[in-house]
């Protein structure tokens, strides 16, 4: 390495913090030949003689990523190095949902447990990446880099952003490279976020080297004279790769430097036996390193060490590509046809590059076998929570192939998953106009499933599955006649004749089989719940979801466990509440995700029963795993159940601070509700005038079925009547103490029912467990009658 | 075509808060809005009113606020009319306005509902006003 001592140096300083415990981040910076690449292997050599870590991987822009491309590299890096697995994590399973390799290289085979939602699949692909990453660096100090994290794709540089947030306190230095332009949105984006975060992050700007840096280049390549030497110096302007071209090129008997990169590549072109050039224009197709298998895939068998003695290859990590990007953008812009090169890629890629492999066939004009490389790229896509990627490929797929309605039904579950409602229909449209009718009544199905999950709409799931259901026929499957009934009865079950549901339950169990395949059956027995819920049979649940099989569900066993939580918590059970929610922390131990909503219901569970300590400690655990999550709603949603934890125990000051972080931070919860309760804990530590005002804004805040407005109004007198005490207005306040009593005294007769119904719009429309929604009449006229007799 | 509509404003010195809690609680519609006789929350947290006159003809409502300045929306499900409060603070007190969209079908009914819900409007304030009226 020549003229990099200062760079070098600054590497070296940050290494050492780093490997002191203070991990940090740093940024190379500079020009397309400049030598990021070459300064990040010194420092990579220099970890690795110190006894450090290393992984580094590359992004590449080939036109098709695969999602998290980039820490596929290096995770596959690091599982090579990193210390036996620990028994008791499953981190290493969940790995395996970006490459099943992964896991099985930790000594766990099997596939991770599934989880239905793209957003769980994402979080859960974060949390084991970023496990990795903190083992890997548990033994030894580590380097983990990301060189072009330019070209990174886009679900790479989210999962770098995570894990920068969170290696402040690691002995790890991640080391970013990237081109000083053109700018990278993305990139930008991550770096400010982790400024902003107080992550140290150390941009160096790697600039030109000097002349006699490059004279010392040059003279390492091959012996020049002076007058050569000069004329190097003069082309390649400081800029190390372009005086390596220059010297091999007068070193190879041209009379001058070559004006450009392209004039330097035809040169080593030129002088290559046949198989080499092939192999140069194939690799400039491919657009990135091959392994050794795909090389030997490609069928070529000699012109390798040609191509490498050449200087225009070379090996590194056991894959060989192109010495610089810039070269490979060279030798590819003079292919004149490249289809029969991109159709001899395709076929040579590893099978697991599916992307690649769909655009190379998109390019060698192969549409069909595209669409189907593309469908499947989407459904890995999908698989891993990338739903932005997702929909490209499935746009690209059905470019390849229009007419394939079973790529425009994809297309809008993913568009229906991404938010995208009009997107979604028009999708939706072509693919009933072109399915085939035998098709239709499971497209049908499809999409009342979604309905049920993604959408949320019950009435629309509802109307599908009674569409799909029209358009069953003699020849329509047991398979698909049982989901139909299915579906069906969550509709009836949440939104129409709940008691219709367990017939309709029954009628699909005679079609499936004695043992129904366990997502299958763990869905019937959270209909069944629901359905019971709605009838306010809560105490029935408990043996519903005691005989429900789903240990290996994680998802399924959250909502059986919890919704059985509160429903037994709707009959007064608080103890049976609590032991079914400890179960659904057992069954999400290993989702974080789905783990943060039971320690909820688990803390609300232990707040009623008077454990303020526990229900303290089990926040706090809930909040940790939601800050570890990366997902600020989550996270809002956690300082909100902290807030009513608090609310609960007497402690209004933190409640009043927990619950105003919470309606700021967008937690996803009843917001009329919480700044209700915010204005409780205000009036109740003294802050009248907050409290006024906090109960001006609840009064502003959108009130939908889930927020059960009928238990707002008496909880507002009630706070009315608290600020009105407060102030020492004795009238007043017993007149909204009355008004408060009144409201709960009216619902005192019709509890069961509006709480089983409250209880289901909870759950349909927030999508949480609404232990913390559970409004309890009785209770709250005990607190106005024992708020009213203090005031007098 | 523009959809036959009305609009009218109420003050109250009442505060907000007041007001928005009659406007939420159907069950103590009667006491303000003319022509509703009786009112029976049903499933789904919708609610059913039965018009004056009309003990068999039960009407399906739906209310929701929506987020644009805490607007209270009030839907009736069998005769497509839509009401749409809201509330202003002026102080301690507060500025009433609704609102109400009829689709044609309903044109004919215009004036009798704008006369109707002047009535109920101005009857809203005055009930708000009145805390210690509140129903025990």
């Amino acid at each position: 390495l020549f003229g990099r001592a200062t760079e070098l140096a600054a590497l070296s300083t940050a290494w050492r913090a780093a490997a002191d415990g203070a991990g940090q981040v740093v940024v190379l910076t500079g020009e397309a030949g400049i030598g990021k690449t070459s300064l990040l292997a010194e420092l990579a050599h220099r970890v690795g003689g110190a006894g450090g870590r290393t992984a580094i991987g590359a992004g590449i822009d080939v036109g098709g990523e695969t999602p998290f491309a980039a820490w596929l590299e290096l995770a596959r890096s690091l599982v090579g190095t990193v210390p036996p697995a620990p028994a008791h994590g499953s981190w290493p399973v969940e790995l395996s949902r970006l490459s099943p390799e992964l896991g099985a290289r930790l000594g766990r085979h099997g596939p991770p447990t599934a989880v239905a939602a793209p957003e769980l699949e994402r979080l859960r692909v974060f949390e084991s990446v970023l496990r990795l990453v903190e083992w890997s660096c548990a033994d030894r100090p580590a380097l983990i880099a990301l060189d072009d994290a330019h070209r990174a794709d886009r679900a790479s540089l989210r999962l770098t952003a995570h894990i920068g947030r969170r290696l402040a306190a690691l002995p790890l230095l991640l080391v970013l490279t990237r081109r000083d332009r053109p700018s990278q949105p993305d990139l930008d984006m991550l770096l400010a976020d982790l400024t902003r975060r107080a992550i140290p992050v150390t941009e160096v700007e790697i600039g030109p080297i000097t002349d006699d840096s490059v004279a010392a280049l040059a003279s390492s390549v091959s012996t020049l004279d002076d007058a050569a030497v000069r004329r190097v110096i003069e082309a390649a302007d400081g800029n190390p790769l372009l005086a390596v071209e220059s010297t091999r090129a007068l070193a190879a008997g041209h009379t001058a430097p070559p004006p450009n990169l392209r004039t330097a590549v035809r040169a080593a072109l030129g002088v290559l036996p046949a198989n080499g050039h092939l192999l140069a224009r194939l690799l400039a197709v491919a657009g990135r390193p091959l392994t050794s298998t795909e090389i030997d895939r490609l069928g070529i068998t000699d012109g390798t060490d040609a191509a490498t003695e050449g200087g225009l290859l070379i090996r590194r990590d056991g894959r060989l590509g192109y010495r610089h990007a810039l070269l490979r953008e060279a030798v590819y812009a003079d292919l004149a046809d490249t289809t029969a090169l991109h159709d001899r890629v395709a076929n040579a890629l590893d099978p697991g590059d599916r992307a690649e492999i769909a655009r190379h066939l998109t390019l060698a004009g192969r549409p069909v076998d595209a669409a189907r490389q593309w469908a499947a790229a989407a459904a890995y896509a999908r698989s891993v929570g990338a739903l932005t990627e997702a929909a490209e490929f499935l746009g690209r797929a059905t470019q390849c192939t229009p007419d394939d309605g079973s790529l425009w039904l994809a297309l809008q579950e993913v568009r229906a998953w991404l938010g995208q409602q009009a997107q979604m229909e028009a999708a939706w449209q072509r693919a009933t106009a072109l399915l085939p009718e035998a098709e239709l009544a499971a497209a049908w199905c499809r999409r009342g499933h979604q309905f049920r999950t993604v959408v949320c709409d019950p009435a629309a799931s509802l109307a599908a599955y009674r569409g799909a259901e029209k358009l069953l026929t003699e020849q329509s499957t047991s398979d698909v006649r049982a989901t139909v009934l299915i579906g069906l009865a969550w509709g009836e079950a949440v939104a129409g004749d709940a008691a219709a549901a367990e017939g309709l339950l029954a009628e699909a169990g005679d079609l499936l089989p004695a043992r129904p395949d366990p997502e299958t059956a763990a869905d019937i027995a959270g209909i069944r719940i629901q359905g019971l819920i709605r009838q306010g049979r809560f105490a029935e649940c408990a043996d519903v979801a005691r005989a429900a099989d789903v240990a290996r569900l994680p998802d399924r066993a959250f909502a059986v466990w919890i919704n059985t939580a509160c429903a037994l918590a709707c009959a007064g059970d608080h103890e049976a509440a609590l032991a079914m929610a400890d179960e659904a922390v057992a069954a999400t131990e290993s989702v974080p995700v789905l783990l943060v909503g039971c320690l909820a219901a688990r803390a609300h569970l232990l707040a009623r029963l008077g454990r303020h300590d526990e229900a303290a400690e089990t926040v706090r655990r809930q909040r940790d795993c939601a800050d570890r999550l990366d997902a600020p709603g989550l996270a809002a949603t956690a300082a909100h159940d902290a807030g009513l934890v608090a609310l609960a125990a007497g402690r209004h000051r933190e409640a009043a601070d927990l619950l105003g972080q919470a309606l700021a931070g967008g937690a996803h919860v009843s917001r009329p509700a919480a700044a209700l309760s915010r204005a409780e804990a205000l009036a109740r530590c003294g802050d009248l005038d907050a409290a006024t005002a906090q109960l001006r804004a609840a009064a502003m805040e959108p009130v939908g079925r889930a927020d059960q407005p009928w238990a707002l109004v008496p909880r507002m007198a009630g706070i009315q009547g608290l600020i009105a005490a407060g102030r020492g207005d004795h009238d007043l306040a017993m007149a909204r103490y009355d008004e408060a009593a009144s409201g709960w005294r009216r619902m005192l007769a019709a509890v069961s029912e509006v709480t089983a119904d409250g209880y289901l719009a909870n759950l349909v429309d927030l999508g949480r467990p609404p232990v913390v929604g559970l409004v309890e009449p009785a209770r709250e006229l005990t607190r106005i009658e024992r708020d009213r007799a203090a005031a007098r | 075509m523009t959809m036959p509509s009305f609009d009218l404003t109420a003050h109250t010195d009442a505060p907000l808060e007041d007001v928005w809690k009659l406007l939420h609680d159907p069950t103590r519609f009667p006491e303000w809005w003319a022509g509703v006789e009786t009112v029976q929350a049903e499933q789904q947290g919708d609610y059913t009113m039965w018009p004056t006159g009309f003990p068999d003809f039960p009407m399906a409502q739906r209310l929701r606020t929506d987020h644009a300045d805490g607007r209270v929306m009030i839907s009736c499900l069998v005769s497509d009319l839509e009401f749409r409060w809201q509330l202003h603070a002026d102080g301690d007190a507060t500025d009433i306005e609704v609102h109400v969209d009829l689709p044609e079908s309903e044109a004919h009914r215009l004036e009798t509902q704008r006369t109707l819900l002047t009535e109920s409007i101005n009857r809203l304030a005055e009930l708000a006003r009145r805390p210690h009226s509140a129903r025990r």
